[in-house]
């Protein structure tokens, strides 16, 4: 192609290429961009080194959990919700903060399948179903809902030809890092999706002695966040596994006694602390509805209880949020900004029992006490 | 003479400036191909570190003193905990194992800014036969590796770069596709012609530079720069293990 004297420009072309690619690909590049704007006084424009491991893709750095108010929602607080529907509510959650021009692609999805505008969740749950089988995957489907079918597809088939399943982390690496965007999006609406479809892992009726949020520590009497909610119930009571999942963690401490952390994918996983007996094993596969533990008193614990905890993204995250509309739809009033936040940027619940949490407990049959009346 | 021609003369021009960008596109290369590795084992990592704070919570548990410190690292710290010991993991190396590439130079008996030479390499694996230490051995080999991962990043980075910027109707999907992976192919083939047997070159040469100055103070070259090797390696793994990556360029 060039003569050998003529290999200036080809080889300037080579490393022009690896620069670029290395300038937005690498952390050492997102080290030389930070200092030349520093140096320059422009500023860096650079993500965190630590971003650059993630892809964007079911981390917790930028999750909102849902506060749009949800209009279809089942007024049954803790009813479970079926996989298809959940992942309407949640991609619908997620869509309801995008820009106008990403909602414009959502409708422009929704018009080449000929359905109706996705202005609803179960509208939302109806494209992403139709969707799934152009894009092989609900992650295929819910990564065109954000960012158009062309580029959906494009990544999917990309995916295909290196061998892999569509999942998010594979499709992420299909496109520029400009595209982050669209896969946090993604990635947020299928960990709301997961989040929506759990059960509740005793009787829906329980009482809740200590809800989500910051509070009084009762035996250390320091301002800490309760990441889960305590639920009353019996020793021996079974605990059953809200989702399918693997279990990541069945071990015992001074602190959780009998711990059970359950990886149900997607980012989300559910903890069940407490327990007097263990009846799985850490790499074991379980089954929604399956009895995974009988409650106690174990650990730090003044009284028989079970902490039940959900995160996303690896982030402890109120698990009434997604069971109820009125709890949903009331976060945005109270979020606090907590002396010492263990979570900094995540919309906390209130101290005590918020009006929305009291609803939803008068729903599911009885009112939570004050936060402080019982030990975690 | 191409000298004469206007592309000649263009290129001339960007020869001048070679021994500033010919180092910096080496070191950028196998910066990319490293940081391709890392992204592949930080889910490792994350395992670990998670068996390992189960493992110390049980420990610590066991006395009543040390309670209070169980549970103290939330999962969300343990992913940040995973994530910077793939990033030290990856700095480490870019500065053991890809920093040396900034050490690039040409040198030649017709063309002194120009070509590399033949006779380097014959030179090179005549050493490595004859005393074929793991430094010799390894370095060459990851960053070879290493120049693979990265190439073919450059070119999947090239191609959806150019597909997504033809999107919103500035191209149809299929010309857009069609057009990107043509300029990933090309990438690849020009980052593979210009940088990828240089940067290999200079891996064995800093390696062959650092073993016979061991040799000239009569101590044994063995152990030198095991360091890095030791820490390069696993990487290289993760990326062979991933190498049916590379089939797409052919799909």
């Amino acid at each position: 192609m060039f003569r050998s004297n003529s290999r200036g420009l080809f080889d300037f072309l080579a490393a022009a290429l690896c620069l670029w690619a290395a300038a937005w690909h690498t952390p050492v590049g997102a080290l030389v961009r930070g200092a030349i704007g520093k140096i320059s006084g422009r500023g860096a424009d650079t993500r965190p080194l630590l971003a650059y491991f993630s892809g964007g893709v079911y981390d917790a750095r930028d999750i909102e959990v849902p506060v749009a108010p949800l209009p279809d929602l089942d007024p049954q607080v803790l009813a479970v919700i079926p996989p298809g529907t959940a992942l309407g509510r949640g991609a619908y959650a997620v869509l309801q903060r995008q820009n106008p021009a990403v909602r414009a692609t959502a409708d422009r999805l929704a018009a080449s399948y000929q359905l109706h505008v996705p202005d609803s969740p179960d509208a939302v749950a109806m494209l992403v179903n139709r969707a799934r089988s152009d894009f092989d995957t609900d992650e295929g489907a819910v990564l065109a809902l954000f960012a158009g079918p062309e580029i959906a597809r494009y990544a999917v088939a990309r995916a295909r030809a290196e061998g892999r399943t569509a999942t998010l982390e594979v499709l992420s690496r299909q496109l520029p890092p400009g595209s982050i965007g669209f896969f946090e999006a993604a990635s947020q609406a299928l960990m709301f999706g997961n989040a929506y479809a759990l059960s509740w892992p005793v009787s829906p009726s329980t009482r809740v002695t200590s809800p989500f949020g910051y509070r009084t520590h009762p035996t250390l009497r320091t301002q800490q966040l309760h990441t889960g909610v305590d639920l009353s119930v019996p020793e021996g009571t079974q605990v059953r596994v809200v989702a399918d999942g693997i279990v990541k963690r069945a071990s015992e401490d001074a602190v959780n006694g009998k711990v059970i952390i359950v990886d149900h994918g997607r980012g989300v996983t559910t903890a069940y602390c407490h327990n007097s007996r263990l009846m799985v094993t850490t790499g074991e596969a379980v089954k929604a509805g399956q009895v995974i533990s009988e409650s106690g008193n174990t650990g730090r614990s003044t009284g028989p209880h079970l902490h039940y905890q959900l995160e996303l993204g690896r982030r402890p995250v109120d698990p009434f949020v997604f069971k109820g509309k009125r709890v949903s739809a009331e976060l945005p009033e109270v979020p606090q900004v907590p002396p010492k936040p263990t979570v900094p940027t995540l919309p906390v619940a209130p101290t005590g029992p918020s009006k929305a949490l009291k609803d939803a407990f008068e729903s599911a049959g009885s009112a939570p006490p004050e936060a402080t009346e019982v030990p975690p | 003479m191409a000298t004469d021609t206007r592309l000649g003369k263009v290129s001339g021009f960007f020869g001048i400036f070679r021994g500033f960008f010919m180092p910096l596109g080496l070191f950028a290369l196998v910066a990319i191909g490293v940081h391709a590795a890392a992204d592949l084992v930080d889910d490792r990592i994350l395992s670990l570190v998670d068996a390992l704070d189960a493992w110390a919570d049980g420990w610590l548990a066991q006395s009543e003193r040390l309670a209070s410190w169980v549970d103290r690292i939330g999962p969300l710290q343990r992913t940040i905990i995973a994530r910077s010991l793939a990033v030290v993991w990856e700095l480490a190396v870019d500065l053991l194992v890809v920093l040396p590439q900034l050490g690039y130079g040409e040198a030649d008996e017709v063309e002194p800014r120009f070509s590399f030479r033949r006779e380097t390499w014959r030179t090179l694996f005549g050493r490595l036969n004859r005393q074929p230490t793991p430094m010799r051995l390894v370095r060459p080999l990851v960053t070879a590796i290493f120049v693979g991962g990265g190439g073919y990043a450059i070119s999947r980075l090239v191609e959806s770069t150019l597909f997504v910027a033809l999107q919103n109707g500035v191209a149809p999907a299929e010309v857009a596709e069609t057009i990107g992976r043509i300029a990933g192919g090309v990438a690849i083939v020009i980052v593979f012609a210009s940088h990828g047997w240089r940067a290999i070159l200079r891996a064995l040469e800093h390696a062959d530079a650092a073993c016979e100055e061991r040799v000239k103070r009569a101590v044994s070259p063995w152990p030198v720069g095991w360091v890095g090797s030791v820490l390069a390696f696993p990487l290289a793994i993760a990326l062979i293990l991933e190498a049916q990556n590379l089939l797409a360029l052919v799909r």
